[in-house]
């Protein structure tokens, strides 16, 4: 995908144009309606904080997906060449997106949250994309050209844009720029959210990780022997990825066939310890009528009043008889038996081929998952909270461990490193800090006191700072990054790959299918304070063998709903 | 001779009052005992468990045996710090706390000026909930109060301990399951981020994102509760990446300068990858996290 670099004035003047235009409120259904349900809630009456609700309108989400929508339609991370990285400066009321090579691209004013909602400062990514997202929690809660940043519900969405932070915590764009970003980016772009608007830096440090082409064309080589020639080592990783997909579909198919032999050896061992079974019985009975036969010619010889030659005659004949039909029944035995015992050990063998052939699927399909999973920029964080690194790559968690930092008390500061570039050259390193000077948390002028007096004109006209650079010189300095460990997940560096150095640790925000997600402690965290996520309600929870934990210590499912 | 009429009438009241007092007595004591069985899952009471005081946590013996630590290479998600597998054994049976240390247990220990360290309990309340924001320097302290106040020898469990008692069997054979539940694990028997599944067929569930209260599920066969999940449990090894020359008597690999300390067993923000018996998660002695705890143990 190319991109259009525009002109920051350009830009500009469309985000005016964008405000001067309004951009048409749905805000038809009248309040009361909308909050009705309020006021059933079996915790009384609304009062104190909840009062702001009644200043709610419909550009903002409160919810999690809803169970229709969950995540069954969540476009999977992937990485087409869109914007890498925007970063929202909460004192400028301002967005900036910088494109894969690190140009910025697109300026937007935007509104973020208001007193007591405020849009937490830190780092996060976009982890779902809907052009026509309605709030779950609302009715008419339109929120067109939605990127969700968080899944308990913190979205950059269209809106209305009054000048100062207005919103429930997400970032309002205007709505041609909301489309115009949304049809750029791609799940996975990088969103930072900073007190004091701050700008992208080049950077380059020894510790920050380089690509190993020389491995992957080693590790291409078995399956495609003229990969030396190939020059794009993504290409390559795909072309190992697909292979190793369709080795893990054979493998896959091998396992149910060779499962379809054991089931159908399993049936004819059940029938041949049937036909067993039935041997014998007819053996047994045939024992036990000689045995009849035998008693009753005894009766003859020795009976006193009906001794005929006929008698006896006929009960020796009726013995014979049943001679050669035990002798009968014992062959037919030993033939059940051996017939039983070699279908029985038949399909134990068949069952531990199949059991082998299943394991050897499970082996292929982990590795096809890997090599695809190899195939999209890694992410490394470090915290000096944990003092612990963690890897991921592609939303997946794939690995974490102790990290040595050198003077752990002394704070790092946050630092968000993107690597840059096309994947067939050498990727170069961007610097964004969470603040102005890396270590300090003092703002040179605090946000409260630029709001909301300050109009959106004078906070536009406040200057970005760049990025502290020496700090983070000095933060990666502290810090000894295992990049064996590192390389062993990956052996290229894409662009989008990442590095974050913070004092925090992870936030409860990160999960399945996110990045990262690091929340500045000590920031107004308003808008994540009213989104308590819901857990997923499953049918065991409750009514479960634990006989309904969960539900009591908060008194009903209602808890989790506001 | 008044009083002793008035006695007479009102003695056989008052028995039937008495015996009916019990009956209502007993009769909440079971339903209390059901309740707790349905909940816990302890159809059975529980097998040699004891207490050295009132409010020391309860404990429960392990059996003398042996067992196969680590993971074979086979086993899916496994890091090669698990092996190479090795059989130890337990020449004597050791007692192991039943549940995670709570903050009841931990803020007796600072009333009694044993603990010096004050955790926070983000605000998800204290009592039975595990306690949290500990560091390894901290279960030391706490233990070494506990042996004090008893005058038995109160530790943390061995490496070795930890995951005979987790895996909760006395048969050393290569392939065990990678959880005490079997080859899965679901939100329904422990306490962790229940959008993660491990293996082909495993059921998503339920993420509490916080701590439960300690034994809220059901125990593993040797009678402990929360082994896979809810917090981190520190133990007294020091970190080695691998197992080769490591002690196979069930005894701690220690270090004169230890970098880092172990922790096992997952807790309730993790995947179940890193739930299962085998992950060794390692630590500096001085860190404290929301996540992580510890359970005690003591020789017999």
């Amino acid at each position: 995908m190319a991109f259009r670099i525009v002109p920051r004035a350009t830009s500009a003047r469309l985000a005016i144009a964008a405000i001067a235009l309004g951009t048409g409120s749905t805000h038809s259904q009248p309040l009361s309606a909308q909050f009705s349900k309020y006021g059933s809630s079996p915790y009384g009456s609304y009062g104190g904080p909840y009062k702001q609700y009644k200043q709610y309108d419909p550009y903002d989400d409160y919810g999690k997906p809803s169970a229709s929508e969950d995540r069954g339609d969540m476009v999977p991370f992937k990485r087409s060449g869109g914007p890498l990285l925007a970063v929202v400066g909460l004192d400028t009321q301002r967005a900036s997106i910088y494109d894969s090579a690190g140009r910025m691209i697109l300026q937007s004013p935007v509104s973020t949250g208001t007193t007591g909602y405020e849009t937490p400062a830190g780092i996060f990514s976009v982890v779902q994309k809907k052009a026509d997202h309605n709030s779950n929690l609302y009715e008419d809660g339109n929120m067109p050209f939605m990127q969700r940043i968080t899944w308990s519900g913190i979205a950059m969405h269209a809106g209305v844009l009054p000048g100062h932070p207005a919103s429930h915590g997400c970032v309002r764009l205007p709505i041609d720029i909301a489309q115009r970003l949304f049809d750029l980016t791609d799940v996975g772009m990088r969103v930072m959210i900073v007190r004091n608007d701050i700008t992208l830096a080049e950077f380059d440090h020894p510790h920050l990780l380089k690509s190993n082409a020389a491995r992957v064309e080693l590790s291409a080589r078995p399956t495609n022997p003229s990969s030396r020639t190939a020059a794009d080592p993504l290409q390559i990783l795909r072309s190992i990825a697909s292979s190793k997909a369709s080795e893990a579909e054979v493998v896959q198919r091998n396992a149910s066939e060779v499962r379809r032999v054991a089931m159908r050896k399993s049936a004819d061992a059940a029938s041949a310890a049937k036909a067993l079974r039935a041997a014998e019985a007819s053996h047994a009975r045939a024992d036990a009528q000689l045995k009849d036969a035998a008693k009753a010619l005894e009766a003859a010889n020795t009976a006193a009043t009906s001794r005929t030659p006929e008698a006896i005659k006929q009960a020796e004949t009726l013995k014979e008889k049943a001679a050669v039909r035990l002798v009968e029944a014992d062959t037919q035995l030993q033939t059940a038996k051996a017939q039983a015992l070699a279908k029985t050990d038949a399909a134990t063998a068949a069952e531990d081929e199949a059991k082998a052939a299943e394991d050897a699927s499970d082996a292929a399909q982990d590795a096809a998952t890997e090599a695809k999973r190899r195939t999209l920029p890694i992410s490394v964080f470090v915290s000096r909270k944990t003092q612990r690194f963690y890897v991921r790559q592609g939303y997946v968690p794939v690995f974490e461990g102790p990290i040595t930092i050198q003077d752990p008390e002394k704070p790092l500061g946050t630092y968000v490193f993107t690597a840059f570039g096309n994947a067939n050259e050498r990727v170069r390193w961007g610097v964004v800090s969470m603040y102005a000077d890396g270590n300090s948390k003092v703002a040179a002028e605090p946000v409260g006191a630029r709001s909301p007096s300050r109009k959106g004109e004078a906070r536009r006209s406040i200057e970005a700072i760049p990025a502290d650079v020496v700090g983070a010189k000095s933060a990666l300095d502290r810090i000894a990054i295992p990049q064996e460990a590192i390389q062993r997940i990956s052996d290229v560096v894409l662009p989008g790959s990442s590095l974050i150095v913070s004092d925090e640790g992870l936030s409860i925000e990160t999960g399945k299918d996110t990045d990262f997600v690091i929340v500045m402690s000590g920031e107004p965290q308003g808008a994540l304070k009213v989104r308590q996520r819901e857990p997923p309600r499953t049918d065991t929870w409750g009514g479960g063998p634990y006989g309904g934990y969960g539900r009591s210590p908060f008194g009903g499912g209602g808890f989790w709903k506001w | 001779m008044l009083a002793k009429a008035v006695l007479k009438i009102v003695e056989p009241t008052l028995r039937i009052a008495i015996a009916f007092l019990h009956l209502i007595l007993f009769q909440l004591s079971v339903a209390e005992a059901q309740e707790k069985g349905r909940r816990t899952g302890d159809a059975a009471g529980p097998k040699d468990a004891f207490r050295d005081c009132a409010d020391c946590p309860e404990m429960v013996v392990m059996p003398a045996g042996e067992f196969m630590m680590g993971s074979p290479p086979s086993e899916r998600g496994r890091n090669p710090d698990e092996g190479p597998q090795r059989k130890v054994t337990f020449a004597r049976p050791f007692a192991a706390g039943k549940y995670e240390v709570t903050f009841a247990q931990w803020d007796a220990c600072v009333a009694g000026a044993g603990c010096t360290h004050k955790p926070g309990d983000n605000d998800w309340g204290r009592g039975k909930r595990p306690v949290i924001n500990v560091s390894w320097n901290d279960a030391q302290q706490f233990v070494g109060w506990l042996a004090k106040k008893t005058g038995k020898p109160y530790r943390l469990l061995t490496e070795a301990e930890w995951e005979y008692a987790a895996r909760g069997t006395t048969k050393a054979i290569d392939r065990l399951p990678p959880f005490s539940t079997g080859s899965t694990i679901n939100p329904n028997q422990a306490n962790y981020d229940g959008n993660f599944i491990y293996g082909a067929g495993a059921k998503m569930g339920i993420y509490r994102q916080k701590t439960l209260d300690v034994g809220s599920f059901k125990s593993n066969a040797f009678g402990l509760h929360d082994m896979h999940g809810n917090v981190w449990e520190w133990v007294e090894d020091c970190y080695k990446d691998s197992y080769a020359g490591a002690p196979t008597d069930g005894s701690a690999v220690k270090a004169s300068s230890c970098k880092l300390n172990i922790l096992r067993g997952g807790a309730w923000n993790y995947y179940p990858q890193l739930l299962r018996s085998a992950y060794r998660y390692a630590s500096t002695p001085g860190v404290r996290v929301e996540n992580a705890g510890f359970r005690v143990a003591r020789s017999m």
